[in-house]
């Protein structure tokens, strides 16, 4: 049997844990797992099919005040938005949590007015904005109010966190692009991706702060793909001039130093930088900073660290997004198809030998 | 009563959040429950994954590049050959390894070169469906012995392709048995998923196990019955024999997939895509039942019946899931 297998129920944790002296007592243990017992939470997959059931009511309702024109007047969606968003917090709270159809149709209802609230608010207020600002594009005025809404609700309804936290952090990549001129958006581009990158390993080398902020973490992650997949696309499918080798070289070398301190910390303080291991990955990295692109690092980068957290969807994200800066970076290498094909034959014989290597160290492992 | 609750991250995430246990005591937990040696042989079959994927570009870039100047006898004998030297690699490797389970995939792909290069040369006017259906035809035999399930992806991709092709270019179906492809479409899939539950049980099957083959095929199978249905509750007065046949089938298909997976195999996520799929129904019918009953000019109202059917069909869908998913947890301790 399997050690996975062992664990499998509370009981035959408490008692693996005891047993590598991890704890002292299990009495405190099994008093909280009792006591939470009856609070389990819904799954992931639940709360998607609830969230996809607010997502779709709540544009019903935008329909229908649509329709009674009540979409027309700014003032009128701001404070029928603040009124909804209102409305959901004070009715969320008083909701017993027990499970009934009852229940879980007002906590679908809160949601739904939640989502509702939000877009009418940010609507209503980007517009009423852009009536003071003069020479000002109006996308922040949007960013603006998306941030007050999101961080108006933040402590009092955590349903709708992630999203409304991704969206604020989108915007503001999409300002970015949009609203400041040709000659600064590379550094601020930079900068908005060097501040996201510091945010996530902020995040997550304390785990502790990593599941309490769970939605922060998530939204500044999801928000940093965003970001390194439109620089790909800039760089590489629009090619327009606007970015160029300072970006290329400056996320490069920032994520090569990310993933030397994230393998540091992986190895453990006991390996220092003498361990063969470190320095032999270290290298590896740098090599891939220089020939490699900011994608295919940053997919690796995010590979490592979920595989070292534990966060599956980390990993998932990974898998997902390795192809497109794969595709990316072969598309863009100024090659001859002749050469270009080598370069691919290489690559693929290079990841072969790695897997081969790799394998041949897990054996022995495995023997001694 | 403790060992009837299940462990999983989540509750090692509470424990830790709630200062119950350290941060090694969690990683520890964590490393025990999901083993490291998963993510590394997980890591080994994407790096042989890719590995092989970059390769197989390469050789298609490098015909791409010389493709002009090579002379159409070469070009087939080159396919050939490329084909007879994967099938050695794959005998050499064994198919009990992926190494020559990934080279007869090659191999496979490589069938479908073949037949693209011949019809150029050739310059057939032969239907497309041809290529697909003599495709399939001869990677079956290496499909049955590969015990590798992206070679079966392919297979039933090529069937489907085949399918919809043939139906679409040799029979011109009229309008009244148009919808049938559906009903093929569903027995097709729908068989292929069913002799998937049939063997896993098997030990020679193993590969058969991986949870991501359930789920990619009833997410294949799930749109390909809910189009019908939608279809016949949008056009009800004008629905063909061929529509009602393929929604019947349908629905038929929800119940089979409900009663499978809610008793024989317990899978949460095909319960929630199957809900999905219904909740989608209902919201569908909604629109059009209340629509007709209020008339087109009050569409406001209309928006407001239909978000608060939607909050309660998903809100009662998430309640029964909710509760099955607890009777599963306690029958899988």
């Amino acid at each position: 049997m399997s050690k996975s297998n062992l664990i499998m129920n509370s009981e035959n944790l408490i008692y693996t844990l005891l047993d590598s002296k991890l704890i002292q007592s299990d009495k405190e243990i099994s008093d909280f797992l009792l006591e939470i017992q009856d609070k389990h939470d819904f799954s992931t997959y639940l709360k998607i099919l609830g969230g996809i059931g607010a997502y779709i009511s709540a544009i019903c309702f935008i329909g229908f005040f649509g329709a009674f024109g009540f979409f027309e007047d700014k003032f009128t969606r701001i404070f029928l938005g603040i009124l909804f968003i209102s409305a959901s917090i004070f009715a969320n709270s008083l909701i017993k949590k027990n499970y009934s159809i009852k229940s879980s149709f007002l906590v679908q209802l809160c949601f739904a007015f939640m989502i509702l609230g939000k877009i009418m608010f940010v609507t209503g207020f980007g517009e009423f904005l852009t009536g003071f600002t003069i020479n000002f594009d109006r996308g922040w005025n949007y960013s603006l109010a998306l941030f007050f809404v999101t961080f108006g609700s933040y402590f009092f309804y955590d349903r709708d966190r992630f999203l409304s936290l991704f969206a604020f952090l989108v915007s503001i990549l999409i300002n970015i692009d949009y609203a400041i001129s040709n000659n600064y958006s590379e550094i601020f581009i930079n900068g908005y991706f060097l501040f996201q990158f510091i945010c996530i390993c902020i995040l997550f080398i304390i785990p502790r702060v990593s599941r309490k902020y769970f939605s922060i973490a998530y939204s500044f992650v999801f928000s940093l793909s965003a970001t390194v997949l439109f620089i790909t696309i800039k760089t590489v499918f629009i090619n327009d001039g606007d970015f160029g080798w300072i970006t290329w070289v400056f996320t490069n070398l920032i994520l090569s130093l990310g993933m030397i301190l994230l393998i540091y910390q992986v190895l453990g303080k006991r390996n220092t930088i003498a361990n063969k291991a470190f320095l032999g990955t270290s290298l590896g990295i740098v090599l891939l900073g220089v020939i490699s692109s900011s994608g295919i690092i940053f997919v690796i980068f995010l590979m490592i660290l979920g595989y070292w957290r534990h966060e599956k969807i980390l990993l998932v994200l990974s898998v997902l997004l390795m192809p497109i800066f794969l595709i990316s970076y072969f598309y863009n290498l100024d090659l001859l198809l002749i050469q270009k094909s080598i370069v691919l034959v290489l690559s693929g014989i290079l990841l072969l030998v790695i897997r081969f290597f790799l394998t041949k160290i897990s054996l022995e492992g495995v023997y001694k | 009563m403790l060992h009837k609750i299940p462990v999983d991250q989540k509750l090692i995430e509470e424990l830790y959040l709630n200062g119950k246990i350290s941060d090694e005591a969690r990683q520890y937990s964590l490393d025990t429950l999901y083993p490291r040696n998963e993510w590394l042989l997980w890591l080994l079959r994407l790096l042989m994954f890719l590995g092989s994927t970059l390769i197989f570009s390469g050789i298609i870039y490098f015909f791409s590049f010389n493709w002009d100047q090579i002379a159409s006898v070469a070009k087939l004998l080159i396919v050939e050959s490329m084909i007879v030297v994967t099938i050695v690699c794959a005998c050499i490797f064994s198919l009990k390894e992926v190494r020559g389970q990934l080279f007869l995939f090659a191999a496979s792909l490589f069938v479908g070169l073949f037949f693209v290069v011949l019809s150029q040369v050739y310059t057939s006017d032969s239907p497309a469906f041809f290529l697909f259906l003599y495709w399939s035809i001869l990677i079956i035999g290496w499909t049955l012995i590969s015990n590798f399930s992206p070679q079966w992806f392919l297979l039933i991709f090529l069937v489907n392709i085949f399918l919809i092709t043939w139906w679409n270019e040799w029979v011109s179906p009229s309008n009244d048995i148009k919808f049938m492809i559906y009903t093929f479409l569903i027995i097709f899939n729908g068989l292929i998923l069913s002799l998937r539950e049939y063997f896993v049980p098997d030990e020679k099957m193993k590969w058969l196990r991986f949870r991501w083959i359930r789920i990619v095929l009833t997410f294949l199978i799930l749109p390909i019955m809910l189009i019908p249905i939608l279809t016949l509750i949008t056009s009800v007065t004008e629905a063909t024999i061929s529509i009602i046949l393929s929604s019947v089938l349908g629905v038929f298909g929800h119940i089979i997939f409900y009663y499978v997976y809610r008793y024989k195999f317990k899978d949460l996520l095909v319960l929630v895509a199957l809900a999905l799929s219904v909740c989608i129904v209902i919201q569908v019918f909604g629109f059009e039942f209340f629509g007709n009953l209020i008339g087109g000019t009050t569409d406001g109202i209309l928006f407001a019946i239909m978000g608060v059917v939607a909050l309660l069909t998903f809100s009662s869908a998430v309640i029964v899931l909710r509760k099955i998913d607890k009777s599963m947890e306690s029958s899988n301790v």
